[in-house]
């Protein structure tokens, strides 16, 4: 269930199940925390994907920072959604990717676009204590070391999957994928692909 | 026009890159010339002031991403593709590979240039070299031995950059306004002109003479010259390391100093030092370009032929132990750093003194007092045309004369002396060059004895050719039947007794290996087997051509005096 509380600082912070997704004290100084935690660690030209709309105010603190970069949000509930959008008008609905089916991420458009080039991820604590299997799933697959979340960050890099051995990707095991890994999943076909190439210099930076 | 340098390893290689970099920029004045170089070296583009642009290569961050699980797995991949598309986005004309690894052969290949030179890999991984010189390279890296050129060499003249400027780092590097600025007050509270720099730390423990050889070579040297300051560089992380160094020596109340800067403060203050005395280390290279003298200490891995001081008059103090030099890779394998702890602290001493006085006639005493220990090989490199490091006690023997021989040989040979038109090369020069050098290594041999020598090695060639040409015509008549085993058999029997004839021969031990190769390729297909033979027979052809050249060339440059030439007769 959601409730909207009002914060000491008189804003409206959102409140699941019980639980608050923003500080109850302050929740624009936590944001502005937040966001100085995320600017420093993140270079200027990655994305940022965020895990959790919370109350909003953290996604509206780094947009209006980050003015030049792409910042994405992944929430699960759909209710949450829209009071945020309520509550926050600097947020970019089009980048916003509600899906209560983690599985089903990698189907979407603009989860694709997100993971177009290099992103960063940015946890939203509170958003992570209310549903950490979600957002864990989410972190998880964002990272793809892990067999189904490799194999579904896949399905956003349509150029790969041409290239590789579909036995070899059947085979790929409980191990940590690593760049071992992914050279062992080319095919012959992908000889002299731009793509392979690639990979093949990176091998050689972990010989 | 639009030019690419690729320089992915260490900053020192980027430095003896740097004659070349600079005599690019004389061909080419109106040319835009960017340099790729790692990520931690940007710092020597202030130095490098003719180049236009140094772009980062961010290769620590991609391995990161490649071994940190909680990197997104795709995110080195999509760093790499983005870098990559910057570089094809400007439109090279050439690119131009320096470096010789596998990592640079990739990126070569997926870089989009009309004109490419240098290792690289085509789509299909198939390997080019665009020029002699980048492919003597690949053979360069496994050979031992001082019949080697000098990287910052091979660099120049793979891009047919053969001119006295180009044959010295001296002004490849440019000194800039905040290196001064970092190394003024060094300069001005030392107040002394008489700066001895030191370097005691090198990238690598086997590379390592040890602090307490330093500090003991510092206290002769201190001794022998009180108005000396001595100055120890060093970068920040080094700091913790060299400061109870340096106060251990100013508490025996020697004029020390430590100096952690830049690399262009370092820069700036090397230029306003007499010598640099140090191990194998890009300091050394960055003395070389400042105009400073080296003495530099070999040990461990430290391979002087290849990346020796550059700098005419430095001279380099090389460990006896015969394991030395070892392999980069891989740690000690003895139980105590031997082929440092033999090179005595004495006689660094007494090379650097005679360095910085800038005389060298004590050299051959002090190589002869310490000749079970260390070698001591003197930098020429004024008439030669290339980078040479002789030993002080060498002596005129057909090895010792063979080594320079070959080394012209080859010059001459991937300059385009082996291709079947010859090509204008300027065989005239490099018999100039080389008869200086000889004169430089052996300034008492007489013109008497310079003749005999050639004379006699010029007899072995002729010997040899007779061979040759017997196996010319052993190959005409193998053409109709290389399948044939027992033929092709035959034919490589001729070639071992060849092989095992010149072992003999120190002017001809250079073709062993491509004598080895084909002796011992058993796996080939006939066609390709035969088709090695014959190209390498011809390369023995035509080298044993250019040593003739060579020698009767030579020999008109040791004229006998007229009377003599009577004695000769009777």
């Amino acid at each position: 269930m959601i409730e909207l509380v009002t914060a000491r600082n008189g804003k409206s912070v959102l409140k699941k199940d019980g639980k608050l997704l923003a500080s109850v004290f302050d929740p624009l100084r936590e944001a502005a925390a937040w966001a100085d935690k995320v600017q420093s660690e993140f270079g200027a030209d990655e994305s940022i994907i965020v895990l959790g709309l919370g109350s909003g105010y953290h996604v509206e603190e780094l947009s209006a920072r980050c003015s030049d970069r792409a910042i994405y949000v992944v929430e699960k509930d759909v209710e949450i959604a829209e009071r945020v959008f309520e509550l926050c008008g600097g947020i970019r609905r089009d980048r916003v990717i509600v899906e209560p089916d983690w599985i089903r991420l990698a189907d979407l458009p603009v989860f694709q676009e997100a993971l177009g080039g290099v992103y960063r991820i940015a946890p939203h604590g509170p958003s992570y204590q209310i549903d950490p299997e979600y957002y864990g799933a989410v972190d998880r697959l964002l990272r793809g070391r892990d067999k189904l979340s490799f194999l579904l960050l896949m399905k956003t890099r349509p150029e790969f999957l041409p290239l590789l051995d579909a036995e070899a990707v059947n085979a790929i095991g409980d191990e940590a994928i690593s760049i071992k890994t992914i050279s062992r999943l080319f095919s012959a076909r992908a000889v002299g692909s731009r793509q392979r190439r690639i990979w093949q210099l990176l091998e050689e930076l972990v010989v | 026009m639009k030019i690419l340098i690729l320089s992915l390893l260490r900053i020192g290689d980027v430095i003896m890159a740097a004659p070349a970099l600079r005599g690019l920029r004389d061909r080419y004045p109106q040319a835009r010339i960017h340099l790729v170089v790692n990520s931690q070296f940007t710092g020597i583009a202030p130095l490098l002031p003719y180049i236009d642009r140094v772009i980062p290569f961010e290769r620590e961050r991609l391995q990161k991403g490649l071994g940190d699980a909680s990197v997104p797995v795709f995110e080195s991949y999509a760093r790499l593709e983005s870098f990559i598309d910057s570089l094809n986005a400007e439109n090279y004309d050439v690119a131009i590979n320096l470096t010789h690894n596998r990592l640079s052969a990739w990126m070569m290949s997926l870089i989009e240039a009309k004109a490419k030179t240098g290792l690289s890999f085509d789509a299909q991984g198939r390997v080019s070299f665009g020029s002699n010189w980048f492919r003597y390279l690949n053979y360069q890296v496994d050979s031992e031995g001082p019949e080697v050129f000098h990287f910052s060499d091979v660099f120049r003249f793979a891009l047919d950059l053969d001119g006295e400027r180009e044959n010295t780092l001296d002004s490849a590097l440019i000194e800039s306004a905040s290196g001064r600025r970092e190394a003024d007050p060094v300069l001005n509270e030392t107040g002394s002109r008489n700066i001895i720099a030191v370097q005691p730390l090198t990238s690598d423990r086997k590379k390592d003479w040890g602090v307490q050889n330093f500090s003991a070579a510092i206290e002769l040297m201190a001794k022998r010259f009180p108005e000396a300051t001595f100055v120890v560089l060093g970068a920040p992380f080094e700091k913790e390391k060299l400061l109870p160094f340096v106060d251990r020596l100013r508490a025996k109340t020697i004029q020390a100093r430590l100096a952690v800067v830049s690399l262009e403060g370092a820069f700036s203050l090397l230029k306003s030092s007499r010598i640099l005395l140090t191990g194998d280390t890009s300091i050394k290279h960055l003395a070389c370009a400042a105009g400073t003298r080296v003495v530099e200490i070999c040990v461990g891995s430290s391979d002087p032929y290849r990346t020796g001081a550059y700098r005419h008059g430095s001279v380099i103090v090389r460990t006896r132990e015969t394991c030395a030099p070892c392999p980069h890779s891989g740690a000690c394998h003895r139980e105590s750093h031997a082929c440092a702890e033999r090179v005595p602290a004495e006689a660094v001493a007494l090379v650097a003194g005679e360095v910085y006085e800038g005389r060298m006639f004590q050299l051959r005493a002090i190589a002869e007092e310490y000749a079970d220990y260390i070698d001591v090989l003197r930098v020429e490199s004024r008439v030669s045309g290339y980078w040479a490091a002789y030993s002080v006690l060498e002596t005129l023997t057909e090895e010792s004369l063979a080594r320079w021989l070959d080394l012209t040989c080859r010059k001459l040979w991937f300059m385009g002396m082996g291709s079947q038109t010859g090509g204008m090369v300027p065989l005239g020069t490099e018999v100039v060059r080389l008869s200086r050098l000889l004169r430089v290594i052996h300034p008492w041999v007489s013109a008497i004895e310079w003749r005999h020598f050639f004379a006699d090695m010029e007899r072995d060639l002729r010997s040899a050719e007779a061979r040759i040409n017997g196996f010319k015509v052993g190959l005409e008549y193998l053409k109709g039947c290389y399948e044939d085993p027992r033929r092709m058999r035959e034919f490589v029997r001729g070639l071992i007794a060849f092989r095992d004839r010149i072992r003999h021969v120190p002017l001809m031990r250079s073709f062993k290996d491509g004598l080895d190769s084909v002796i011992e390729d058993d796996v080939s297909p006939a066609f390709t087997r035969f088709r090695r033979i014959m190209s390498l027979v011809a390369e023995i052809e035509r080298r044993t051509e250019i040593y003739l050249r060579l020698l009767r060339g030579l020999a008109g440059q040791f004229p006998v005096p007229h009377g003599k030439k009577r004695m000769e007769k009777l």
